[in-house]
């Protein structure tokens, strides 16, 4: 029996281009956004559409990308660029403005190509580097209340401070929802998978914030009603935990694999997953509040950190593998995503015992069996570590 | 069955080369590898019907057969498939109970492979694409210098130079090496440039896993003697001399394993 | 390999050489043109034979045209810079790793050696003497490759410095660097150091993005340098006041300015009066000042005055080709051989990354570390990318190039996604014909077939 509210969310995707042709035409406006630090409260607040851009997954339009950039670049930059060439994406063809935030210095450069090339609005949202810092928060609010004054500009509307508070109770609820769905997807006894919560994370990048929150609070309510008695006598199974470099909508090539060998997926620390909706408390309805709460979230693998004790990302990852009970960690690297890369070595230190497995890849598909090999040997390893009996 | 005996087999169909090995009881009893064909079913059963050939004995008279390397997806002769990772450690823990850390380097990818007493993986981790550190690497290099393949470690160890090789990309290390030779370099020098960067590249592996005494090397690429020394120097240990052919150990630790499945399923006790 | 007698100097020479003045010193020490010909032709043959190494492949090799006597003291500073850091750093100066491309004025001003990830590796290759070419490459290619094993073969071979410090092979006492906009990789090979047993400090200026018309991201950067200063002042025992720091912005400015006024002369002359090695040489020393700024803005100023003379004389520096092909170089941390360029029929007439930060001097007056923070800034090659582009594109005209190169490094995230767009609006913009080369060879000097050929096809077709 499937869960009857995830047709619903799907059916809501499927119209919702359309839906956006509409709203233009009654001379609504449609921000595309990329990626961590964006504000997307503030977007909202002033009336605008926000839409989260990019996916991965697709060879070709990485090649239709590295055109105007380099081989040598991130494989999502180079897609979300191919995207752009090509304006066949229905959300691409739609947007009246692209907002990209410098968390990520290569998003920063796609930016700036996007604007160049292909002829967008763009604006940047400046995050610094030295996110713990008082001149680093100091930045980030003159930042955000720059870009505030620029989507004003765009908007034809000044922010109110009403509107951006009913903003904030949105997205709290969208918060809340989604960490309430990853508790219950790690748990035996429910009929939720991590991939049906990625979908619906990725599902709500397209859809209307509000109906949005309708169906995630719908959606725990059918989960709850369908939580089974039995508290889960399941066969030796591996629980991987997913870290590192983002996995966006369109990129399925891990996550098949890992299921197609008996792997279950039961959490993870992903920029693109759950990350995204942690410890954000915006005390202050201002852009000040806005950006204090955003730069004092669980920080991004792309902004340095210099000492390893007190670093909130690693603290937070330790977390959430017990949390979820995982039995190993896949940690997850694209090809020149050097933020999360370098730190791979570093990252297995920090783990200690814990199975660790490396996947460096990219959106082609000739590293297929190549990955496959890996994640079968890993999946063993676990499994012949948690069997009572010997395997082999 | 066979009165005579109880017996298992391991098939490794690797990207060069199909191997087989055959067990009676517990003890080695043949062996067979042939050269990979397009068709890896084929090449599988090749190297099977080679070690039931020498063995003399039918495929009827296996109690099972388990299935290893990139061929394994598509071994329909097999019972099971376990990937090359714990094939090598169970092989090699056979024949080697002290060895604690495995080197492999296959035709396309090489590993660096953690194992405890028992031969079970620890940790492991295997090189990732464009890291010009595999067989295929060698088996190109051989061709630019039109030597045989098995020759080209000792030609590596009667260097008295080493030329670094620079390219991070097999096909661009092709063009360098025509190059230097164009610029006077001895071939002897460049092949050892060559061993070496294979070496570096392995020894990238280890800094991930670590390394523990003793020191396996597995694959085809161990009948390389240069290899071999580039190895040893570039993470300073020596490492064990393999009891059987070390291309043989995938299939070897594959049987192991066909062994034990039997067992736990019932089928021999 | 065929085997090429080692570059020396011309005892032809030698008494026009020592009859020049010699370098002054930042301790207040001085070296004679006779110490500097001694060192060249006696001493450092013997201690660093691979700098003597004169064939075509050498990318350090000596410029040929001995007859352009700062080059010469040129090369003993760069020869030298082991043993003066070294004493240095033996009397408490601490060293501290930094960028390519960054002001420097912060780090002498606190009385610290800002040493760069280029002059790092040389350093390290310097620790050990009486090495030929191919042993002091593979020196240098076993740092690079120990610090690919412990981080990822995907870096850029700036790894290899950061390697050097890891194992101890340089004695560097502070690692903060600024964190321009040319480098996608400083920001996370410095945070590698967090996960190591040595505990060198580590310290990061942040160079926010998009900053025009953005007055708190000068404020920014202003805040951070205070830390920064204090932080090395901490180290050197100096006594920091505005005036230590504004006496130390001049005296660079100094060395910009001059670099720039010889970089207008060269342009304009009818005959390249020097050859690229040694006309590079002096946006270099404008901008890295090898160690010493006082030494290197008085090599300028010698430079300046010989420049002047060949360019009155109109005499064409020794190995230009005649009517040679003028080319462009853009990207940062790797660059085509000048030498191979120049048997190709090329001469190299400038390049970005270096001319961008002697172009912007430091203003002189008001608060020091807020106007460090502005000239940051408001350098040409950290503008947005189509900013930067512009700028290349009037350079190139001022230069009179006919052709532009653009070269990136294997690994490189940042140069490596703007070549295009620039070569783009420079061919738009300047008219020339533009390429882009990846360089993806691990070591320098040997196996640089692939470079090499795709340089020289691009001067045949120029």
């Amino acid at each position: 029996m499937g869960l009857k509210t995830l047709e619903k969310i799907t059916a809501a995707l499927e119209s919702r281009p359309a839906e956006l042709e509409q709203l233009r035409k009654q001379g609504k406006k449609i921000v595309g956004w990329l990626a961590y630090n964006i504000p997307e409260e503030i977007i909202y607040a002033l009336g605008l559409i926000p839409i989260r851009i990019g996916q991965g997954g697709d060879g070709r339009l990485v090649e239709v990308g590295a055109r105007h950039i380099s081989t040598k670049n991130c494989v999502f930059v180079r897609q979300v660029l191919g995207q752009f060439a090509e304006k066949t994406d229905p959300y691409i063809k739609q947007l009246d403005l692209v907002a990209i935030d410098a968390t990520c210095i290569q998003l920063y450069r796609l930016e700036e190509l996007i604007n160049f090339y292909f002829d967008y609005n763009t604006v940047v949202l400046g995050v610094p580097r030295n996110f713990a810092t008082k001149e680093g928060h100091e930045y980030f609010r003159k930042e955000v209340e720059f870009f505030t004054k620029k989507l004003e500009l765009f908007a034809g509307v000044s922010l109110e401070q009403s509107r951006l508070e009913e903003a904030i109770k949105i997205y709290d609820g969208i918060r809340e929802a989604i960490k309430t769905l990853y508790r219950y997807q790690s748990l035996d006894n429910s009929l939720l998978s991590w991939r049906q919560v990625a979908s619906v994370i990725n599902a709500g990048y397209n859809l209307d914030r509000e109906r949005y929150l309708e169906l995630l609070q719908e959606l725990i309510q059918e989960v709850e009603a369908n939580l089974s008695e039995e508290s889960g006598t399941r066969e030796v199974e591996a629980r991987i935990f997913l870290s590192g470099s983002l996995i966006p909508p369109g990129d399925t090539k891990l996550i098949d694999i890992i299921e197609q060998l008996g792997g279950r997926i039961v959490g993870d620390d992903l920029w693109s997953g759950l990350n995204f909706f942690l410890n954000l408390n915006i005390k202050e309805p201002t852009p000040y509040g806005v950006a204090d709460a955003y730069i004092d979230r669980v920080p991004h693998g792309s902004l340095p950190y210099l000492d390893l004790k007190s670093d909130g990302r690693l603290a937070n990852l330790k977390h959430q593998i017990k949390e979820f009970k995982a039995d190993g960690v896949v940690y997850h690297t694209l090809r020149y995503c050097d933020a999360f890369t370098f730190k791979a070595g570093e990252t297995k230190d920090v783990l200690g015992n814990i199975p660790f497995l490396e996947i460096h890849t990219e959106y082609s598909g000739s590293d297929f069996e190549a990955i496959r090999t890996r994640v079968e040997a890993f999946i063993e390893m676990i499994k012949s570590k948690k069997e009572i009996t010997e395997l082999v | 069955m066979s009165i005579s005996g109880n017996y298992f087999a391991g098939v490794d169909v690797g990207s060069l080369a199909a191997k087989s090995v055959i067990l009676k009881d517990g003890e080695i009893f043949a062996t067979g590898l042939v050269p990979s064909g397009v068709n890896s079913v084929e090449s599988g059963l090749s190297a099977l019907n080679l070690a039931l050939e020498t063995a003399g004995l039918k495929k009827e008279d296996l109690i099972y057969i388990v299935g290893t390397g990139y061929g394994r997806v598509s071994a329909p002769y097999a019972n099971k498939a376990v990937t090359e990772i714990t094939c090598h450690a169970k092989g090699t823990n056979y024949l080697h109970p002290t060895v604690r850390t495995i080197i492999d380097m296959g035709g396309q990818d090489c590993k660096a492979i953690r194992i405890d007493q028992d031969g079970s993986v620890v940790d492991f981790a295997m090189n990732d694409k464009c890291a010009a550190g595999t067989g295929r690497f060698l088996e190109v290099m051989a061709g630019v210098f039109k030597v045989k393949l098995e020759d080209l470690g000792s030609i590596a160890l009667s260097a008295t130079d080493t030329v670094p090789m620079s390219s991070t990309c097999t096909v661009f290390a092709e063009s360098e090496t025509i190059s230097l030779v164009a610029r006077g370099e001895r071939p002897e020098n460049i092949l050892n440039g060559i061993h070496h960067s294979i070496a570096n590249r392995i020894a990238g592996l280890f800094s991930r896993v670590g390394i523990e005494s003793d020191v396996f090397f597995s694959g085809g690429v161990a009948k390389n003697s240069g290899m071999k020394t580039a190895i040893e120097q570039a993470l300073k240990v020596n490492i064990v001399k393999p009891e059987i052919d070390p291309q043989l150990i995938g299939a070897l630790g594959a049987a192991v394993i066909a062994r034990n499945f039997a067992r736990k399923e019932g089928l021999w006790a | 390999m065929a085997i090429t007698a080692p570059f020396s100097y011309p005892e032809s020479i030698k008494e026009k050489f020592i009859a020049t003045p010699g370098l002054k010193f930042k301790d207040g020490t001085t070296v004679s043109s006779a110490e500097i010909w001694e060192f060249m032709t006696k001493e450092a043959p013997k201690r660093f034979p691979y700098a003597f190494d004169a064939g075509a492949n050498n990318m350090g090799r000596f410029s040929d045209d001995v007859h352009f006597l700062s080059g010469i003291k040129r090369g003993y500073l760069t020869l030298t810079l082991k043993d003066r850091v070294m004493k240095e750093h033996a009397a408490g100066t601490p060293t501290v790793l930094v960028q390519g491309g960054q002001a420097m004025d912060a780090y002498y001003a606190a009385g610290g050696i800002p040493v760069r990830p280029g002059l790092v590796m040389q350093w390290a290759r310097n620790m050990h003497e009486g090495l030929s070419l191919r042993q002091s490459e593979t020196l240098g290619l076993n740092i690079l490759e120990s610090g690919r094993r412990k981080i990822s073969i995907d870096a850029c071979n700036q790894i290899a410095a950061h390697a050097a410090i890891d194992n101890k092979v340089v004695p560097i006492d502070l690692i903060a660097p600024f964190l321009c906009l040319r480098c996608s990789d400083m920001s996370f090979l410095v945070e590698t150091h967090r996960n190591r047993e040595h505990d060198i400090p580590r310290y990061l200026v942040d160079y926010p993005v998009d900053h025009e018309n953005k007055p708190w991201a000068a404020e920014y950067i202003a805040t951070e340098l205070r830390e920064l200063i204090a932080k090395i002042a901490a180290l050197s025992g100096r006594t920091i006041t505005d005036e230590v720091i504004f006496n130390e912005i001049k005296l660079e400015n100094r060395g910009r300015r001059i670099a720039t006024e010889i970089a207008e002369l060269w342009w304009d002359a009818e005959n390249p009066p020097t050859n690229s090695t040694d006309f590079f040489g002096i946006a270099f020393l404008a901008n890295d000042f090898v160690g010493d700024p006082v030494a290197a803005v008085d090599l300028l100023e010698q430079s300046k005055i010989e420049i002047e003379e060949r360019v009155r004389n109109n005499v064409k520096g020794f190995g230009v080709p005649d009517h040679a092909k003028r080319l462009y170089i853009c990207g940062s941390c790797v660059g085509p051989n000048a030498h191979h360029a120049q048997t190709a029929g090329a001469i190299f007439v400038g390049r970005d990354d270096s001319w961008s930060c002697i172009s912007v001097p430091v203003e002189e007056e008001g608060d020091p570390y807020l106007n460090i923070a502005k000239s940051m800034l408001a350098y040409p090659y950290e503008q947005r990318t189509e900013k930067r582009a512009e700028w290349t594109a009037d350079q190139v005209k001022r230069s009179r190039a006919d052709g532009v190169i653009f070269m990136y490094q294997w690994g490189c995230n940042y140069q490596s996604g703007v070549a295009r767009m620039i070569s783009d609006i420079v061919k738009e913009k300047a008219g020339v014909v533009t390429t882009f080369v990846e360089v993806g060879e691990l070591g320098r000097s040997e196996a640089t077939e692939q470079s090499t050929n795709r340089v020289e096809a691009f001067i045949e077709m120029v």
